[in-house]
């Protein structure tokens, strides 16, 4: 299948500070890519350098095929992308937004684009500036949906949305996504949202570190287990088996992509007692959180 | 392309650029209020000898006037695009980047240009008011300069404003300082009738250089 994005050995700093070390990646026409990791893990950074806002320092990524710090202006007409902040001119009203962008897309649907705005009942000469956090970024979704891209990139679409619009905008986009030739690379906080939408996923770590999987394997395939703390939970830690561990109150989990008796046999190695060990079912934000960390 | 950047420019600007234009009208009619003024309070003669042979400029108060002009209207059209890093979004389209910034600049040049030749006509009409054409045209020819300064302050504003790199903003201020200086030397009559080609020659540089921090931008690497 033809890749849509592809980062080969992607490197860059921040100073001394490693962002991303040889990161490899890429994602398929048609599949709907989460990008998952904590606060400054660098997932606006790769946007910015998938975007060619930023030069790496080593690495290679491809974007529509093209070199991403090179984009011609035919593959940028092709990608919508939503900058995190939900990004806009906020010295243009919604009619005067929607008039200067329709001269760059060829395929511009306008009505998708009042279809969203009109639920605002909001007057068109009303000032970008003078909307509210959810308001503006219904605005700038209308602007990327009315492009009819081929690549939507999502930068934290849900920062300061209220569950109403998050949800108004997941409808969209599954509408958009729904006939399959579309493709979008998305990050959110809201990593619950995700959960129905993605069918890739890549976590970032800190230093990194990385996993991509299928949310499907993912979901199977990483798991929590419960058991009943005593003093002897204390030598917990984390190794080839246990990926993380939580002890809170009097209840101990550890996170492992291994099956229950696996990691049942190698806690009972480590010297550890495992009254009443069980798996927990997770959803994508219980099993995000098992993967990086609660901090 | 050029239409919606220029629309894009002109909602940026539109308020700034109606201020200095009420900026600049006021000056001019402040000019003519003074001129009214001193004729009703001194003899002919008396205005004659300072104009003619003691060398005095009595509309020497619109020196700075485009450059103060090129200033607001640089800062209107470029600060709101650096705030927030909203300069990707200009850039993010599906144009040229460099052919984008070249427009974003010919329209604000555009707009300085418009109040330069509103300046030109008020300054000979209200000159031609109360000297004979000789006098008026004498005028024109000694403010060219000031008006050309104001097209090289409004270039070094956006220079400054697109550059990511604070201390280079400085660096680009001080350039941009040294070639304004160059159009201010002299307070007499046409001094730079024989000369004024040389810095304006040199000041078209400033356009293509507004490509530099476009392409800084962008090959950033934090």
């Amino acid at each position: 299948m033809e890749n849509i994005i592809e980062v080969k050995n992607l490197t860059h700093y921040y100073g001394k500070r490693v962002i991303h070390e040889n990161l490899s990646f890429s994602v398929p026409r048609g599949s709907i890519f989460g990008l998952l990791g904590k606060n400054g893990v660098g997932k606006t950074t790769l946007i910015k350098i998938l975007m060619g806002f930023l030069r790496p320092v080593s690495g290679r990524c491809r974007v529509l095929g093209e070199d991403s710090h090179n984009l011609s202006s035919v593959a940028r007409s092709k990608i919508g992308l939503l900058f995190e902040g939900h990004l806009a001119y906020e010295f243009m009203s919604i009619a005067q937004i929607e008039k200067f962008y329709s001269a760059y897309y060829p395929s511009w649907n306008r009505d998708l684009y009042y279809g969203l705005v009109d639920r605002l009942d909001l007057p068109y000469d009303h000032k970008i500036k003078n909307m509210s956090c959810g308001q503006r970024s219904q605005v700038v979704l209308g602007l990327i949906f009315a492009q009819e891209p081929d690549l939507m990139i999502l930068d934290d679409y849900s920062m300061g949305l209220d569950a109403g619009y998050r949800r108004l905008f997941l409808e969209y986009l599954s509408e958009y996504v729904k006939d399959g030739t579309k493709t979008v690379f998305v990050t959110s906080h809201i990593v619950q949202d995700l959960e129905n939408l993605v069918n890739e996923v890549m976590f970032l770590d800190r230093g990194g570190e990385v996993l991509q999987t299928s949310l499907d394997e993912f979901m199977t395939g990483f798991r929590q287990f419960r058991f009943k703390r005593n003093g002897s939970a204390n030598t917990l830690h984390r190794d080839d088996v246990i990926r993380n561990l939580d002890i809170t109150g009097d209840n101990a989990s550890v996170f492992s992509f291994r099956p229950m008796a696996e990691v049942g046999a190698h806690l009972a190695e480590m010297g550890i007692e495992t009254a009443g060990l069980e798996q927990v079912p997770m959803t994508l934000e219980d099993a995000f959180i098992g993967l990086t960390g609660k901090y | 392309m050029l239409s919606s950047i220029l629309y894009k420019e002109w909602l940026k600007v539109r308020l700034f650029w109606g201020v200095a234009l009420m900026l600049n009208i006021g000056v001019f009619v402040y000019l003519f209020v003074d001129l009214r003024h001193l004729f009703t309070i001194e003899h002919a003669e008396m205005i004659w000898y300072q104009a003619f042979k003691i060398g005095t400029l009595h509309y020497a108060y619109m020196k700075y006037l485009l450059v103060i002009t090129g200033v607001i209207i640089g800062a209107a059209q470029f600060t709101p695009e650096m705030i927030g890093h909203r300069f990707r979004l200009s850039l993010h389209l599906p144009v040229r980047p460099n052919s984008m910034v070249l427009c974003c600049v010919l329209a604000g040049l555009l707009g300085v240009a418009v109040i330069g030749m509103l300046d030109v006509f008020m300054l000979y009409a209200i000159i031609a008011r109360f000297f004979p054409h000789e006098g008026a045209k004498s005028a024109l020819l000694t403010a060219l300069p000031w008006l050309f300064s104001g097209l090289v302050a409004y270039l070094g504003t956006a220079l400054t404003a697109m550059e990511p790199r604070l201390s280079r903003k400085f660096v680009y201020l001080a350039i941009a300082g040294g070639f304004l200086w160059l159009f201010y030397q002299g307070n007499d009559y046409e001094t730079y009738n024989r000369a004024l080609w040389k810095p304006a020659l040199i000041s078209l540089l400033f356009i293509p250089s507004v490509i530099l921090p476009v392409y800084r931008y962008r090959n950033r690497t934090s």
